[in-house]
């Protein structure tokens, strides 16, 4: 867990995810998906990225497979049917293999962006942050965080108390299960409304909308956010030329294409700029540790 | 000084045609420690909130009368859970000083400030909803002192905890009453905790304050009045026909002394004639042997347990918090699977957890038995009435459950577990957040169940209550059963797990637990000189 | 054109008016602490029941606050409710989209209950099967047009048939759920809100 700025992260990982987006060419989104994953790494999380990917794996292969079976486009034919139930006649090319691998890394790119940015900064600093602009955003969310805490507590607790007063929760049928979750939910349900009119009182008491707030944590912006920050302009810029020059964009239809040397330059330079961003990370990281070591 | 002042005060809720208030008159001087007390539905809580003008400015309502004062205060509620409003401890305590828009550098000394007092510096980033109750009070009252009020106003602040903590709730607000001179303000049930730190007592009843004064002459007063509001050693003493009586076991004692010098008494530690426990003449229902059981494979919650519970005795649970008290009775309830070792049960459980909300979600209380009958698929429901009348609840028959004080709430929880005729019954923390007379209906009303061949097991922290109505106590600690025998084995040995009387009694006989045995020796006694 | 990033860019701005009129509303503190309430239910109510996937009662709830509430506020429990039980379960990109479909959900109850103030319950019981499945749909139709080329009814058929028996199983739970205990959540709700007396109306309950 980095302590960036929440700015910082929430700038960069918005242009990550907007990059992502807009560039069809599978150099730039490899180049994207490495750097989330180096990144990640660099902070230590392993585990969180491969729990996420876990979770939708199922979703990004089904998009690389999708693709092929359903796009007829494409010279370069490696399957051929004649009849397919529903699809018909289908034939598979190299182009649309090509095209689903590319969809299903620009998929993964934008799952893994999500966690990236959890790790960027921490939840502490994102509340403070969006406290400053969105006050009673921020309070709902954290009463919210308390709630379900306390529900779920009392889910579990409420549970047992209605096995032992004769109910099955082990239905087959969709009916009966909900049948059986109801006294469930209506008990917190009427609970937690009564509860919420403690939970204002106290609010009340802690003299809540009686002036205008004042901050206890004061963010500041550090070296390193000012790094990420000149980076994240560069990256701007780049991504605006290169939206006039249409050189992120990538035909994989009819055939596919070799890649032209402007491109490549233009790769080269559009990556030295974003990896800098792993050197600050990378360096950011020892010195916060050699920092603690003192 | 005078900080607040009260004239001639009624206020009725929205909608209300009786008053919640009526003609308050009170005044509150700097410094003073006021122990509010009165049945529920007497208006304490209303009179709490006038202060800080939850009441009317909250609920509205009509309010006549008059109210000085202009000092902020500082509330802390009954309930931990919902008073809390940030994640994280440093930050729930810096959110009254951010809503009055200090600046951040006063902020960070308040804060830092009030966790030194309160010792709670080690908790400071832990979050909020991971905290113990009393951990979650001291962090609101914490935020109360944050705000920099030095007028507390607390709502039965102990009622969802433990004695220990209710302990430490209570130390602290004696500091800020000693050290910092703060005004306190408190309503409580459980008057043994707080009576002796109190210099001024009210009592309410039907909105009215009808009692104002020391608590010295308090004593006389609720003597002729008010019997179950009296500390436990003065109600004792009020039994024997006595002048004075005494506040607390210091001054109890002498006067038990001088009894017993002048009359001669045997102080021997003889044992006297009280009903046996007869143990072996009955058969068991429950049957631990060696279990083991631990929620995630790392660390045994419970450790070895033997247990052998005989039909029809009413047995107490006693141990510290987080013991493996209610693990065990969890086990025993069959909602654990994955444990080691034999568990025999014969016959059916019905079991009451510590809130009786849980249970309650149909719209009469009629319709709350019959769910447990329709879910056990017993058609028979004449037992509904029985039961009803059984608890004296029959006359709610029709009501909506929810509307009900929390002494009917748990008897109509209680009854939709009878229902179904359990063997064995199995109560976790039943007497919490009852006052005295409702604890004396719930163990008799645990009498007369058990009457009828059930077997009752209580989980409580309440040794009043377990001396009272229970036949055998086992002690709890670590996940072991440290002792295990009849109360007045378990209960005369120890320091902490002994009653208010017998502590009174100790020396003189260390086997007199309850009023009734201590009647019971001065009786004998007497009979002998 | 990009349509995904046109979405994406859009949803992004429409959250953003959201939230800033939301802070900008005047909103008293039971208001508050009631939508926080309303959120936490609904939050926790998406921990799963039972080995059949998809029967939370989260939809309903979201439904039944808009329903009681009125759409801005059913819109802001679906959005809070998934925004912060995310933070249990996992943000990823179906986040706002979650956020949205939820949010919609809500808001589409408060509306509806603008045009037919004594709905039957089979009409708030369909409305609410039907939802079960726009909730994926809503995701689905960003993935769709994201990632999926070319933008056929066939390729809009295999990408939304994969789930279908989630969906349905999520439409039949609903309608569980609002058949049988609808009108007696609603009942609940709007004597809340009376006591609550956030909205001054004289208001039969």
């Amino acid at each position: 867990m980095l302590k960036l700025h929440p700015a910082t992260s929430i700038i960069l990982c918005l242009l990550l995810f907007f990059l992502t987006l807009l560039y069809n060419n599978p150099l730039y989104i490899i180049s994207i998906l490495l750097f989330i994953v180096i990144g990640t790494l660099i902070i230590g999380e392993r585990s969180s990225l491969i729990k996420v990917l876990k979770y939708s794996k199922f979703n990004i292969i089904f998009l690389i497979l999708l693709n092929p079976l359903i796009s007829q486009n494409g010279r370069t034919i490696i399957f051929k049917a004649s009849y397919v139930p529903f699809l018909g006649r289908i034939k598979i090319t190299l182009e649309s293999i090509a095209f689903g691998l590319n969809m299903g890394l620009k998929l993964t790119c934008i799952t893994t962006v999500f966690v990236f940015y959890s790790l960027l900064s921490e939840r502490d600093d994102i509340f403070s942050f969006f406290a400053k602009y969105l006050n009673k955003l921020t309070i709902i969310s954290s009463m919210t965080i308390n709630i379900i805490h306390k529900l779920s507590i009392d889910l579990k607790r409420i549970k047992e108390v209605m096995v032992l007063r004769g109910v099955n929760f082990n239905q087959k049928n969709i009916f009966k299960k909900v049948r059986a979750v109801y006294p469930i939910i209506k008990i917190i349900f009427i609970s937690s409304l009564e509860g919420s009119l403690d939970r204002a009182e106290a609010l009340h008491s802690r003299l809540y909308g009686k002036a205008k707030r004042t901050n206890y944590y004061i963010l500041r912006f550090r070296k390193i956010d000012y790094m990420i920050n000149m980076t994240n302009l560069l990256l701007i810029i780049i991504f605006i030329i290169s939206f006039m020059l249409n050189y992120g964009d990538y035909d994989f239809y009819p055939t596919l294409r070799n890649f032209s040397y402007h491109e490549l330059i233009f790769l080269l330079v559009f990556n030295f700029i974003l990896y800098l961003n792993l050197l600050f990370i990378w360096w950011y990281k020892k010195w916060k540790s050699l920092k603690s070591e003192i | 000084m005078e900080i607040f002042k009260i004239r001639d005060l009624t206020y009725y809720y929205p909608q209300e045609k009786n008053p919640a208030l009526k003609n308050i008159n009170l005044s509150i001087n700097e410094g003073e420690f006021i122990l509010l007390l009165g049945n529920s539905g007497s208006g304490k809580t209303t009179l709490g909130r006038i202060f800080n003008k939850i009441v009317p400015e909250f609920y509205g309502g009509k309010i006549k009368g008059n109210i000085y004062g202009n000092i902020e205060v500082g509330m802390v509620f009954q309930d931990p859970e919902r008073q809390l409003v940030m994640d994280k401890v440093e930050r729930e305590l810096a959110f009254g000083l951010e809503n009055i828009g200090l600046e951040t550098k006063y902020m960070k000394k308040r804060v830092m400030e009030t966790l030194s007092f309160l010792n709670i510096d080690d908790i400071k980033q832990s979050n909020t909803y991971e905290l113990s109750g009393g951990q979650k009070q001291k962090v609101a009252i914490g935020a109360m002192l944050a705000l920099g009020n030095n007028f507390l106003v607390l709502d039965e602040p102990t009622s969802q905890l433990d004695p220990s903590s209710s302990a430490e709730i209570m130390t602290i607000l004696k500091r800020l009453n000693d050290e910092l001179g703060y005004t306190i303000f408190l309503i409580e049930q459980k008057i043994d905790r707080c009576f002796h730190l109190a210099d001024r007592i009210l009592f309410m009843e039907n909105g009215e304050i009808v009692y104002d004064g020391e608590p010295r002459s308090f004593i006389s007063w609720a003597y002729r009045y008010k019997v179950n509001f009296l500390p436990s050693i003065s109600h004792f003493f009020s039994k024997l026909d006595i002048k004075d009586i005494p506040l607390n076991i210091k001054e109890g004692r002498k006067l038990i002394k001088n009894i017993i010098d002048k009359n001669q008494f045997l102080t021997s530690n003889k044992k006297i004639k009280m009903k046996k426990s007869k143990e072996n003449s009955l058969s068991p229902i429950i049957e631990l042997k060696k279990i083991n059981f631990s929620y995630d494979n790392k660390k045994n919650v419970l450790n070895n347990i033997n247990l052998t519970i005989y039909q029809n005795e009413i047995l107490g649970l006693m141990g510290a918090n987080g013991s493996g008290k209610t693990t065990l009775i969890k086990l025993i309830a069959g909602l654990l699977k994955n444990f080691r070792g034999k568990r025999l049960v014969n016959g059916s459980i019905g079991y009451l957890s510590q809130n009786p909300n849980d249970y309650l979600f149909n719209d009469t209380v009629y319709e709350e038995l019959k769910f447990t009958l329709d879910n056990k698929g017993i058609k028979d429901d004449r037992i509904i009435e029985e039961i009803l009348k059984q608890l004296d609840i029959y006359k709610y028959k029709n009501k909506n459950p929810r509307d009900l004080s929390s002494g009917e709430k748990q008897r109509v929880a209680l009854a939709s577990i009878l229902v179904m005729r359990p063997d064995i019954l199995i109560l976790d923390e039943p007497t919490r957040g009852l006052n005295l007379e409702l604890i004396d209906n719930l163990g008799n009303i645990l009498l007369d169940i058990r009457k009828k061949e059930t077997t009752i097991i209580v989980v409580t922290h309440d040794v009043e209550f377990v001396s009272k109505f229970c036949d055998r106590v086992g002690l709890i600690f670590n996940g072991e059963i440290a002792q295990i025998g009849s109360k007045y084995e378990v209960l005369t040995s120890g320091i902490y797990y002994s009653t208010q009387i017998n502590k009174l009694f100790r020396g003189y006989n260390d086997f007199v637990l309850t009023e009734d045995d201590a009647i019971n020796f001065l009786h004998i006694n007497k009979g002998v000189s | 054109m990009n349509y995904g990033l046109i979405l994406g860019l859009s949803l992004l701005i429409l959250f953003i008016i959201i939230v800033v009129s939301y802070e900008r509303r005047k909103i008293s503190i039971k208001e508050i602490s009631l939508l926080a309430t309303l959120s936490g239910l609904a939050g926790v109510s998406r921990v799963p029941f039972s080995a059949i996937p998809n029967v939370q009662p989260t939809t309903f709830l979201v439904i039944i606050s808009g329903y009681v509430l009125g759409p801005f506020y059913g819109f802001m429990v679906g959005f809070i409710a998934t925004l912060v039980s995310n933070g249990f379960l996992g943000h990823g990109p179906w986040t706002p989209w979650q956020m949205l479909s939820w949010g919609l959900a809500g808001l589409s109850a408060g509306i509806l209950n603008k045009f037919f103030k004594n709905p039957s319950r089979i009409f708030l019981s369909i409305f609410a099967f039907l939802w079960g499945f726009l909730f994926d749909y809503i995701m689905n139709l960003w993935h769709f047009i994201t990632f999926v080329y070319p933008h056929t009814l066939k390729s809009f058929i295999l990408v939304y048939s994969t789930s279908f028996y989630f969906d349905l199983m999520h439409a039949l739970g609903n309608f569980g759920f609002m058949y049988f205990f609808g009108k007696d959540f609603i009942t609940i709700l709007k004597r809340f809100k009376y006591r609550l007396n956030f909205i001054k109306e004289e208001e039969e309950v």
